[in-house]
This record gives C-alpha cells, sequence and structure tokens, in this order.
C-alpha cells in the first residue's frame, strides 16, 4: 500500500468515528419504550472512591487549603450506600453500610426531586426520609455528576449555620455491580 | 588608628633598640577568649596558638604587652613570673588575667587605649613571636539593642568558646532575679544539658554570670558544656532562662548553627475555618522541628479526647472525629491544647464551634 492510499484509508476512518460513537449511544426514537429515569442510573450499590471536605468560608475567601480529602480517615473507605428501587424502578429504601461516622443515617427511605435531568443542569437532588411516608427528611444529597460515560457518581452533602453553608462533604462513588 | 600605628612602632623599634640578638619565632597562628565577651573588671583567659612559630611544645612563655600600659617594663632580659603563661596542650597556650588590675587602669581607660598589643617570649628574650594583638568583642550595643539574647561570636562552632549575653530587663518577670541558669540542649535537646534546681554542681554550671545593668552570660564550649560524643554535629542550640528556681522562665530560644538554613516558621491552621460538633476537624502544623511530635487534646463540655498528630517534619496533620465524639453534644466551643513530646505548649485556646442548621 503506498503512502497515500494510506492516509485516505485512515481519514476515511476518522470521518466514520463519530457515526460509530452515535450508534452505540440509545436514541429516543419514540416508539412506546419509556425513558430511563435517573432512578434506573442510580438505583444499586455504590461503594466510596474519595470523600472531600470543602471549606465554603475558605474558598469564598480565597484562603488555602480550599479541601482535605479524608477517604482514607475514620474508616470511609469502607463506606458504601445502597438505594434500592422497586420491581418497578421506584425508590424504597436506602442502607449505609461500613464503619464510617454517621455522616447520613444508616437507614430510611429515598426518593429524587425528579426523575429526569433538568433542561437547565440543576442538580438532581436525593432525599433521606426517616419514615415510610417520606415526611422527614434527614437528608439531601446533590447529583453533580451521573453515571454515564463512567460508572461513577459524584453527591454533595452540604452543612449549613444561619443559612450558610460552611462545608460541603463531596462524595465520589463507583457503582459495586 | 593613630594609635593602633603608634603603638606598632614602639614595637618594632623597642624590643630591637635594646636586644639585636633576638630570634623571630614566627607569628601567633590564633588568638581567642573565654569568655568571648568580658567586662575589663572580669577575668579572662586568653589563649594563643603557637602551631608554625619556633616555640617549642610547653616550653615556657612570657606575655610581653605594652598597650594598654606595660606591667612588665624594663624586664625584657627576664621575664616576671606574673607575665608567664600556662601550658594547655598542643601548642596552645594560655593567659589568665583581670585586665584592670594587670594593667592597673580602669575598665574606661582600658576602652580608650589602642588596644591588647603584645608580643610572646620566652623568659630571657632571645626569642620572640611577631606583634599580635587579642582582639576585643565590643559588646556594648547589646543592652539597648531591645534584643533578649545574642550570641558572639556571631558564628559559633562546637568546639569553641562562646558567649551568650541574656537581657533579663526585657522580661518583666525576671525582676529581682538571685540568679539566673541555663536551660538547654543541642539539635532540639537530643542532647540536653537541664537546670536540675536540686543538684547544686548543676545549678553552679547552668549559672549565669551577672555583669550588671541586668544582662547575664553565659559562656561555653558546647561540645563540652553538652558533653557531646566526638564528631557530633551541632546544628542548633536550644535555650531557655530560668529565674532562681524556676520562679520565671525567658520564652524558648533557639541558635541556628553557622551554615544551617533557617527554617521557615511554623504554620499552625485549623481545617475547615468554620465548624460544627457535625463534621471532622483537622489541624494542620507545617514546618516542625526534626524529631518533633504532636498531640492535642480537645475539651468540650465534659468530654474530653486526646490524639496523636501524623506526619512528618514538613507537615503534620491531626483528623478529629468531631461528630463522633462530640455529636450529640449541645456546644459552642472546644477547649483546644496542642503540645508537642517535650510537653512545649503549640497551641492552646478555645476554637468556636458554628451550629449547624
Amino acid at each position: 500500500m503506498n503512502k497515500n492510499l494510506k492516509t485516505k484509508v485512515l481519514l476515511c476512518l476518522m470521518f466514520l468515528l463519530p457515526a460509530i460513537w452515535s450508534g452505540c449511544n440509545k436514541q429516543d426514537d419514540g416508539e412506546d419504550t419509556a425513558p430511563i429515569t435517573v432512578y434506573e442510573k442510580i438505583g444499586g450499590t455504590w461503594n466510596m472512591l474519595s470523600l472531600k471536605m470543602i471549606d465554603e468560608t475558605a474558598k469564598t475567601a480565597g484562603i488555602k487549603p480550599e479541601e482535605m480529602v479524608i477517604t482514607d480517615q475514620f474508616n470511609f473507605g469502607s463506606f458504601a450506600l445502597t438505594l434500592n428501587l422497586d420491581e418497578n424502578n421506584n425508590p424504597t429504601t436506602f442502607l449505609v453500610s461500613g464503619n464510617a461516622p454517621d455522616l447520613l443515617p444508616i437507614e430510611g427511605y429515598w426518593n429524587l426531586d425528579k426523575a429526569f435531568p433538568a433542561a437547565d443542569g440543576t442538580p438532581i437532588v436525593i432525599s433521606l426520609y426517616t419514615d415510610a411516608e417520606k415526611t422527614v427528611i434527614a437528608n439531601q444529597l446533590r447529583i453533580t455528576s451521573m453515571p454515564g460515560a463512567t460508572s461513577q457518581m459524584e453527591l454533595r452533602l452540604t452543612h449549613s449555620s444561619e443559612g450558610v453553608t460552611y462545608v460541603t462533604y463531596l462524595y465520589t462513588l463507583v457503582t459495586a455491580n | 588608628m593613630k594609635k593602633i600605628i603608634y603603638s606598632l612602632l614602639i614595637a618594632l623599634i623597642l624590643p630591637f633598640s635594646a636586644l639585636a640578638q633576638t630570634q623571630e619565632a614566627g607569628d601567633i597562628y590564633k588568638i581567642w577568649t573565654n569568655p568571648v565577651v568580658y567586662n575589663f573588671d572580669e577575668q579572662v583567659s586568653w589563649y594563643f596558638d603557637l602551631t608554625g612559630t619556633t616555640f617549642t611544645q610547653g616550653q615556657d612563655i612570657y606575655i610581653w604587652i605594652w598597650s594598654p600600659t606595660e606591667p612588665d617594663a624594663g624586664n625584657w632580659e627576664n621575664s616576671s613570673d606574673f607575665a608567664k603563661l600556662t601550658y594547655v596542650e598542643e601548642m596552645i597556650w594560655r593567659f589568665d588575667l583581670t585586665p584592670t588590675l594587670y594593667f592597673n587602669q580602669t575598665p574606661d581607660q582600658i576602652a580608650a587605649s589602642a588596644g591588647f598589643w603584645l608580643r610572646l617570649k620566652d623568659k630571657a628574650g632571645t626569642l620572640q613571636s611577631g606583634v599580635s594583638n587579642v582582639p576585643i568583642t565590643d559588646f556594648s550595643g547589646f543592652a539597648g539593642s531591645g534584643e533578649q539574647f545574642k550570641q558572639y561570636p556571631e558564628k559559633f562552632y562546637i568546639n569553641e568558646p562562646m558567649s551568650i549575653l541574656f537581657n533579663s530587663k526585657l522580661l518583666e518577670n525576671f525582676e529581682g532575679a538571685t540568679s539566673v541558669h541555663m536551660h538547654a540542649g543541642l539539635n532540639n535537646w537530643e542532647i540536653q544539658q537541664e537546670y536540675q534546681a536540686w543538684l547544686p554542681e548543676i545549678v553552679e554550671k547552668t549559672k549565669l554570670v551577672d555583669i550588671g545593668n541586668g544582662i547575664y552570660r553565659k559562656d561555653i564550649i558546647p561540645a563540652e558544656y553538652f558533653n557531646a560524643p566526638e564528631g557530633y554535629v551541632m546544628n542548633v542550640i536550644n535555650f531557655l532562662f530560668v529565674k532562681d528556681d524556676w520562679a520565671a522562665t525567658s520564652p524558648d530560644y533557639i541558635l541556628y548553627a553557622p551554615d544551617v538554613p533557617i527554617p521557615p516558621d511554623p504554620v499552625l491552621s485549623f481545617f475547615p475555618l468554620k465548624v460544627s460538633v457535625n463534621d471532622f476537624l483537622i489541624i494542620t502544623r507545617l514546618n516542625n522541628l526534626p524529631g518533633q511530635r504532636l498531640s492535642y487534646s480537645l475539651t468540650g463540655g465534659s468530654t474530653n479526647i486526646t490524639g496523636e498528630f501524623t506526619g512528618n517534619m514538613e507537615s503534620q496533620k491531626a483528623f478529629i472525629n468531631l461528630l463522633g465524639n462530640f455529636g450529640s453534644m449541645d456546644i459552642t466551643k472546644l477547649s483546644v491544647s496542642i503540645k508537642d513530646q517535650l510537653n512545649n505548649v503549640i497551641f492552646e485556646g478555645d476554637l468556636p464551634l458554628v451550629k449547624k442548621d
């Protein structure tokens, strides 16, 4: 094969690449298959990849350090979060396992504030409830990175005082499945 | 300068005019004093290293000094006993004197003189060294400098005499001291000479000399004073001064040996800046001393927790689980105490807590 021909073949392949990629994604073709909800994407067990504390006061004031990784502290390496779904992919119970300190309740009920990502990119919020009727919110976690191309999910738990967030716990979790 | 030239002229002319047959032994290799700094009415030892001269080891050697005065005048051919040096070792001789007595001068007269100009010689004046002078280290500026302590010479070494001056007037709690003692160590207290106030010989050894006006002086040769093993490398001297029987202490002082880079100041920080009992607290200390190990004690309400920092000299951290230890308590602050392995207080104070919504 001469050099010119080789280059042409390569170029052709490069033009074809986007088509190959897009072919891998499910496309909403308007048929009666229900679209995939966020519940389906995040249901299951998630293991700890890293836990970071972000000092929001320092961040606002431009003071270093702004964040510290505490994954290897307080047994956070053993942390796992299981978000259970029923057969219709509706949220039921959640369970925190491992022997890290209880930043979150160890069990209860959960749901999301919306089942599909918002068009404006507003993060979806997971609410953790202590009661089955889901009236008492124990904690809320914002999903700031959804599982998709990677099997990771990023959750943010914020602590506020007098309405002002002073620290954020940034969980990066990886699916156990 | 004029005085120095005048002294040199006398030195050059006098001996030769009187004694044509005197032989030159060569120049004095090195001269130092112990103490390094002293008042002229205090006893001092002048040391002369005659290495490289034609004087022989252990030989009887005499001082012939003409400035500020000439105590042994007229006795060139038969030096007096009071002008005799003591042989120390390895071609080093010592001359002990109290300058005001030896020269029959007041301290001010000596201070205003051309300095100490001399030759060393044998008794009969047949062999003489070159002209030399004993250096005078001026420390008159120390009292008014605002410095709590200062070492002389500036560059000090483990096997050489050094003087540390201490201005007790700058520390209120030292007023009325009957004695001042040095509590000290080498290389961050690796080798110590503690001030053990119950041992008379240690009380004496660690005692500073009161040189008046609230100024005290400690004269040491570090290797001897700390009994350091041969070949020991001294990087720092750690010390503090103590009034009477530990009635008061100065701050901790540190002297870095020449060529030892002075490390950056330690930095202590709490993370996050605002914290509640429902969080984790991380205390970081940067730029610790070599070998320094920190520990903490936190008290909130009736609960106390303690723990060690982890890390190295550069950075040590304590990760503290406030949530697990104080999470159920309604408190607004924590009392924090951080100390090192020698019980030196690094931090003592309150950490305010915010209330999590």
